[in-house]
């Protein structure tokens, strides 16, 4: 079967684009976190089920969020749809994670 | 006429449980079994709190050598994928806790009974119960099998027949519906379902629809349980069969059209139905329920077998302790009817949280400050003993539930795929 040269470029782009997500892992999101949000711990101290929100967790506000969720879109192409869904996906790296590997 | 000082109703986990449990302390044992093993059976999930159980009776290190998934954990997963919550027992328990096993019951079952035979029972099986006549000092029996009808005596009987109820149904014991809707669960295994990474692998997974939910239980390597859980009468008006019913929920959920993903059937699809019941007595003067027969709640906490488990050590026990041949006292059966309560009805208060969507939101946005992931996995694990501290923070975990519904204490949960 002949393929035409931009639905080559978009697959290798998109086999490109799975690969990145296939492979996302924790300390990759936490990069993400450092990058983009105040932390008021390291990031050896952020387990997989810290909540992200909230005093008892890592203590990120809702502008902490609309950062992640910008950042999250510009390096995964993955568009978190609003902030109700935003609180659940964001409530810990864990749910992230998971969430991440299923766009 | 053949005597012995138990006669069991029932090869399952309740049955080999009591049974084992009452050889060893010198006991003569038979147990009665309807089906030939191995055969397939629901119910594929442990939680660790029956691990002590299975250590008295000496079955673990054989489960440890078998083969079996070893599990640490649970996860509950949002349908649209837009929520995870997983639990790790070892994180608030002791090494005796940390972890459990799935089990793929046809084996499992066998080995059991197997033990239990090695441990001195006699086993009678393919057999039923013909007829038991319940005297003062003891109850005659006759026992159904291959090669005819038997009679025989006992000076206590445990009736470990699951589902069937016998002694229940027998002796017209009130019972109760629990207040839950009726509910069907559809299921069947399949071969390369996703599986999650590292020692996570053997987690029970639960996916939570807005209504209704899923299991998927690695059974092992290749193996995966899959089932749909719902109210009997939506479930049924998916489709008009059991595969149509099962697809149709798969579909329409995408978290489990995703771990599904790449799976192929292996088997027939089972169903069952209207599962929810209890009898207001587990005991009476010269027998005991132990395991489904008593009553079950709902699969949601895989809290069937050890409960079975549980109660058939509970059986066995309180039959040791009575001075040889005498029967229950009122006060004995009513003890043992307590304790078999209590167990379900700790489960039965997280299953009404569970089904409720305000109160699963407070479980799934668990606050460490009312350290409530601590609680919600020692509930898991199947603590249904619980110290002072354990049961100030389940009651504080089911008032935040109340609360949820009045005044946001979690984010309101997102269903929508």
């Amino acid at each position: 079967m002949v393929l035409l040269k931009d639905s080559l470029d978009k697959s290798a782009a998109f086999q490109t684009l799975s690969a990145l997500m296939a492979n996302v892992s924790l300390d990759e999101l936490k990069q993400l976190l450092l990058e983009n949000c105040m932390l008021k711990l390291q990031p050896e101290e952020i387990q997989e089920d810290l909540p992200l929100f909230g005093p008892d967790g890592l203590g990120l506000d809702s502008i902490d969020a609309l950062q992640i969720t910008v950042a999250l879109e510009k390096k995964y192409k993955a568009t978190i749809p609003n902030p109700e869904v935003a609180r659940q996906v964001l409530q810990n790296l864990g749910s992230l994670r998971e969430w991440l590997l299923r766009q | 006429m053949k005597k012995f000082d138990v006669v069991i109703i029932g090869g399952g986990p309740a049955g080999s449980a009591s049974g084992a449990l009452l050889a060893q302390a010198g006991k003569s044992v038979l147990i009665v079994e309807r089906e030939k093993f191995p055969r397939f059976h629901i119910g594929e999930s442990l939680i660790p709190f029956g691990n002590e159980v299975l250590r008295d009776m000496g079955v673990w290190e054989k489960l440890e050598r078998a083969g079996f998934m070893t599990k640490k954990g649970a996860e509950f997963t949002l349908s649209n994928s837009c929520g995870f919550q997983r639990f790790w027992f070892r994180n608030n328990l002791g090494p005796e806790h940390a972890q459990t096993f799935q089990v793929e019951r046809s084996k499992f079952d066998s080995l059991l009974l197997d033990h239990a035979h090695q441990s001195g029972c006699q086993i009678s099986q393919p057999a039923s119960i013909d007829s038991a006549d319940f005297h003062e000092e003891l109850i005659d029996l006759k026992i159904q099998s291959e090669a005819g009808i038997e009679a025989i005596q006992a000076s206590y009987v445990i009736d470990a027949s699951g589902r069937d109820a016998w002694i229940g149904k027998k002796l017209s014991v009130p019972k109760s519906d629990l207040g839950l809707s009726k509910k069907m669960a559809i299921y069947a295994h399949f071969e390369n379902a996703y599986r999650n990474e590292g020692e996570a692998a053997g987690h029970i997974t639960i996916i939570r629809m807005e209504q209704g939910w899923f299991w998927m239980i690695p059974l092992d390597e290749k193996k995966t349980s899959v089932g749909i859980v719902w109210e009997q009468e939506k479930l049924k008006a998916t489709g008009s069969n059991l595969e149509e019913r099962f697809w149709a929920m798969i579909h329409s959920s995408k978290e489990a059209s995703f771990r599904l993903k790449g799976g192929t059937l292996l088997g027939d699809f089972h169903a069952t139905t209207d599962y929810s019941y209890r009898y207001h007595q587990s005991a009476g003067s010269r027998w005991l329920m132990a395991g489904d027969s008593a009553g079950f709640v709902d699969p949601i906490f895989s809290s069937g077998v050890m409960i079975a488990l549980r109660t058939g050590g509970l059986a066995a026990q309180t039959i040791l302790k009575q001075s040889p041949s005498s029967a229950l006292s009122l006060a004995t059966q009513k003890k043992y009817t307590a304790a078999v309560h209590q167990m379900t009805s700790v489960f039965l208060k997280m299953i009404e949280l569970f089904y409720d969507n305000d109160a699963f939101a407070v479980f799934m946005n668990p606050r460490s400050i009312f350290k409530l992931r601590e609680t919600i996995n020692r509930l898991v694990a199947g603590q249904t003993e619980m110290d002072w501290s354990l049961r100030w923070r389940f009651r504080l975990f089911r008032f935040l539930s109340w609360l949820q519904k009045r005044y946001p204490v979690a984010p309101r949960l997102v269903f929508s795929e």
